[in-house]
């Protein structure tokens, strides 16, 4: 995170996280920004109609391609009879990569059996240090989560999609 | 030119969603484009903005997602090149939908399909929220046009969105083409210049270069209903607007 600087109007830059996390930026395939803030304040001062801007960029950058991570749909049901068959998915996903993307929008029914196998596997995660999120849980799964009191454990407030589908 | 979906989009309020997607959309339409602007916001400012008092917007956006309606026929002509879909008075119903999973979220885009073959742009002004309708605005689009303001807090509301943004991304396995614009902006400020320092590093070549000035006038437009090209055609504010037109065409940024 980016630290206090002095006389710095602003402490700690919010969106420091995009540059950790890799991602965030289209990146351009023009090499370098050469524009600076002052630059602007200065053309904000030019009210001619006609004025042109200095150094524009052209295009709509390049994107870098997000790493990929592993998907799993839950079922719409999800119960003891069909939680092996799980248990083997996430097992061998968790095998082959760091991150494991659970999108649990179907969701309909979900038993503890399920839940507990998800709170092991989000367990294992952090202990091996690998990232296990759910998107778009519905409000079945967010439901049942909050009535065994692991929602905070599933990590279901920054779920991808929690807040657009509450 | 092949259709552009854009959806106008930051979950602050304040920040000039609907000034940016009323004048933006006036500007690009007196150059000559055909443009459709859709009011995602059940407040219905845009349609206010654009001369649409509230009080006339019974059907929209709403009955369309809700299936009762065709795009066809929910627009209204507001001048040569440029249309309204206004937001309807059940759209906050829909933002309020707990059934059906993440196909909530598909229902403007499926309502779209095909619907403006004849247009180049179709805006979506968003509501300041990161409800059900947001969702329906990032599936139906793959470009994203972001006001910001020059103060501290948008940049906490930028890094809530950008988090967001990047799910959707990661779960859509699609990444949305973003643009910045500068608005109500006063770089006079001391707090400005530093945020916009910040916006630089982060989103290079991402920035459109035209900065959107804070002016009353700005202000006085959804009252009268005009856009302010309509209004005062010759001011500052009219000018920022053309001139960010031209931008966005350009692919001009900074």
């Amino acid at each position: 995170m980016a630290e206090k600087q002095e006389n710095n109007l602003i402490g700690v830059d919010p969106l420091a996280w995009m540059d950790e996390d890799g991602g965030g930026q289209q990146q351009s395939t023009s090499l370098k920004n050469e524009q600076t803030v002052d630059d602007v304040a200065e053309k904000m001062e030019a009210v001619s109609e006609d004025s042109e801007h200095e150094k524009p960029q052209e295009g709509i950058a390049a994107q870098n391609a997000e790493e990929k991570a592993a998907p799993l749909m839950l079922k719409a049901v999800q119960n003891i009879q069909n939680v092996t068959e799980l248990h083997q998915d996430l097992s061998t996903l968790f095998e082959k990569t760091d991150k494991i993307e659970i999108d649990a929008s179907d969701v309909t029914s979900i038993d503890t059996a399920t839940m507990q196998l998800l709170i092991v596997l989000k367990q294992s995660a952090i202990h091996e240090h690998k990232q296990v999120s759910f998107d778009f849980p519905s409000e079945r799964f967010i439901e049942a989560a909050d009535l065994l009191g692991l929602s905070a454990m599933l990590e279901l407030e920054s779920a991808g999609g929690a807040g657009f589908f509450r | 030119m092949a259709l552009r979906v854009v959806a106008v989009l930051n979950q602050k309020g304040g920040v000039g969603k609907t000034t940016t997607s009323a004048n933006l959309a006036y500007a690009l339409a007196d150059m000559g484009f055909k443009v459709t602007v859709i009011d995602l916001d059940p407040q219905g400012h845009l349609g206010v903005s654009l001369g649409i008092p509230a009080v006339k917007q019974l059907k929209g956006i709403d009955a369309v997602m809700l299936g009762e309606e065709s795009v066809e026929n929910c627009l209204l002509s507001i001048k040569d090149n440029l249309q309204l879909v206004v937001s309807g008075r059940r759209l906050q119903e829909i933002e309020q939908l707990s059934d059906g999973g993440a196909k909530r979220g598909d229902l403007l885009r499926q309502a779209f399909d095909g619907q403006f073959d004849d247009q180049d742009f179709v805006f979506i002004d968003c509501p300041p929220s990161s409800g059900v309708l947001v969702a329906n605005a990032l599936f139906a689009t793959d470009e994203i046009l972001i006001p910001m303001t020059g103060d501290y807090l948008s940049l906490q509301g930028l890094s809530h969105m950008m988090a967001t943004i990047k799910k959707f991304e990661i779960a859509l396995q699609k990444q949305y083409q973003k643009l910045l614009v500068l608005s109500r902006f006063n770089t006079t400020r001391r707090i400005s210049k530093e945020v916009l320092a910040i916006l630089m590093k982060h989103f290079p070549n991402q920035i459109l270069p035209t900065v959107i000035r804070e002016a009353a006038l700005l202000a006085e437009c959804p009252g009268i209903g005009k856009s302010v090209l309509e209004y005062k055609p010759g001011s500052r504010s009219a000018r920022d607007f053309r001139q960010l037109a031209r931008d966005f065409i350009e692919g001009k940024v900074m």
